[in-house]
């Protein structure tokens, strides 16, 4: 027992302390507030390259040029306020961490989400329609694990084809993009077949996105029209305020 | 017969040089090692307190810490810290996390106690209270000296763990439940033993006694 103490006081005492208010709030090092907007949402921006978190979810991302930061926020503010700030409260969402380079376990990614820390990580460098969708779909994943008994598995599951089967996780397959599908078959991207939760979030995000050719797409493939109506439900069971484009 | 050497100026210099210096030597000697001098001191009976129901005096190493307790800002919270305090609950608690310059956190009444310091698990530990549910919503300003309760390791409940901020962070505004501020002695609570490398302390400072101002004699 003494043993185990005094090894993991050794550990505790060889990890820095890392002494500032962002950290303490989110556990991420080598951050600094950029902006906090008028709805409570901290933007945060990497001062220096970091590294947050061990083993499956080790987040690394690095610091982008001062000259990309203002063209950067301000489209994701402009996507943020698609949201009013009750709805970002009631799914708490505070933090919105921008950075390059994004990397989950080693594997490049364009944004990523930590609800436990009511965060998002957003690459700035993915092109800028695939960035403004990533930004809903992170949220929709920070929607989800709060209120998980509103989006029932098996029902979303019997939404699609009976002999369907979603990968083993999202980055199991080789092909996981982000494009809109021409031949969509129930799933909006390659990527949303990856797993249920990110079939969930891909179509949540080209809802809010929602333009003539995805509106096309929901009417001509009844899947995906099950799901958008699905989605729409569950998310005006969170807010019921919220509104679709 | 011993000739007389007359001292050169020069010597006469540095004998006065040396002399100084081995005074200023053994004084910073001591001075150094009295880790609470340039500590404010505080004296209750020379304060007046508009509302005495809700000052609590915090004694530690260095000294008397005076705490506003703010029941209208988090009544819930602040209730369950005067329930704590009223226990003596907090008497002899380790001041297990210290960041130089920016808090100091105690209260683990499970693992933190002195005859009971379990540092395997410090900071993990619950009270017999249960938990509570923060009180972030009302405006507060986190300004140098606030008092506030910890989160739990899930993040979303509080118990007993409590902080105190040695810098301003704006940033904690809607994140902890504000208890009060320090009103005085702030200089005490900067200098509660900290540990350079880590946010845990080896042999920490401990919370002599935490008291209501009304439960303290004259």
């Amino acid at each position: 027992m003494k043993l185990n103490s005094l090894l993991i006081l050794i550990l505790l005492i060889s990890f820095h302390a890392k002494s500032d208010q962002i950290y303490e709030l989110i556990k991420i090092p080598n951050l600094k507030l950029y902006k906090t907007d008028d709805k409570g949402i901290r933007f945060l921006i990497a001062d220096k390259n970091f590294s947050a978190g061990v083993g499956v979810n080790s987040v690394n991302c690095e610091k982008f040029e001062e000259s990309k930061i203002k063209s950067k926020f301000l489209i994701t503010k402009k996507n943020i306020d698609l949201y009013d700030a009750n709805f970002l409260k009631k799914v708490n969402l505070k933090f919105i961490i921008l950075c390059k380079n994004l990397t989950i376990s080693n594997i490049p990614a364009i944004g990523f989400a930590n609800p436990e820390m009511k965060t998002i990580i957003l690459n700035i460098n993915s092109n800028e329609k695939i960035f403004q969708r990533v930004i809903h779909h992170e949220i929709f994943h920070i929607i989800h694990k709060n209120f998980e008994n509103y989006f029932n598995k098996n029902e979303w599951t019997k939404l699609n084809n009976s002999e369907f089967e979603y990968s083993q996780c999202s980055t199991c397959k080789k092909d996981v993009g982000l494009e809109i599908l021409n031949v969509t078959n129930g799933f909006f991207t390659q990527y949303a077949k990856t797993n249920l939760s990110e079939d969930m979030a891909e179509t949540f995000s080209f809802l809010v996105i929602n333009n003539k050719n995805i509106q096309k797409k929901i009417d001509d493939d009844l899947i995906i029209k099950n799901k958008t109506i699905f989605i729409k439900e569950n998310i005006l069971k969170v807010d019921e305020n919220f509104k679709f484009k | 017969m011993l000739k007389k050497v007359k001292q050169s100026k020069s010597e006469k210099i540095l004998l006065i040089f040396l002399v100084f210096l081995t005074f200023f030597s053994f004084s910073s000697f001591y001075v150094i090692k009295n880790k609470c001098l340039f500590v404010e001191d505080v004296d209750l009976k020379k304060m007046n307190f508009i509302h005495p129901e809700n000052i609590s005096v915090m004694d530690i190493s260095c000294g008397k810490v005076v705490i506003e307790l703010m029941p209208k800002v988090s009544p819930n919270s602040v209730k369950r810290f005067k329930t704590l305090i009223q226990n003596k609950e907090y008497d002899n608690v380790a001041f297990h996390r210290v960041i130089e310059g920016f808090l100091v956190q105690a209260g683990d009444l499970e693992f933190g106690k002195k005859n009971n310091l379990n540092y395997t698990f410090i900071g993990s530990g619950q009270s017999n209270y249960g938990f509570i549910k923060p009180e972030v919503d009302r405006p507060f300003n986190f300004k140098k000296g606030t008092v506030a309760f910890a989160k739990n390791k899930k993040g979303d409940m509080e118990d007993s763990e409590f902080f105190i901020l040695l810098d301003d962070a704006p940033l904690f505004e809607g994140e902890y439940t504000p208890l009060g501020r320090v009103t005085h002695g702030l200089s005490a609570v900067e200098k509660i033993k900290h540990n350079n490398d880590s946010e845990f302390v080896l042999r920490p400072d401990f919370i002599i006694s935490l008291r209501m101002l009304s439960s303290i004699p004259n």
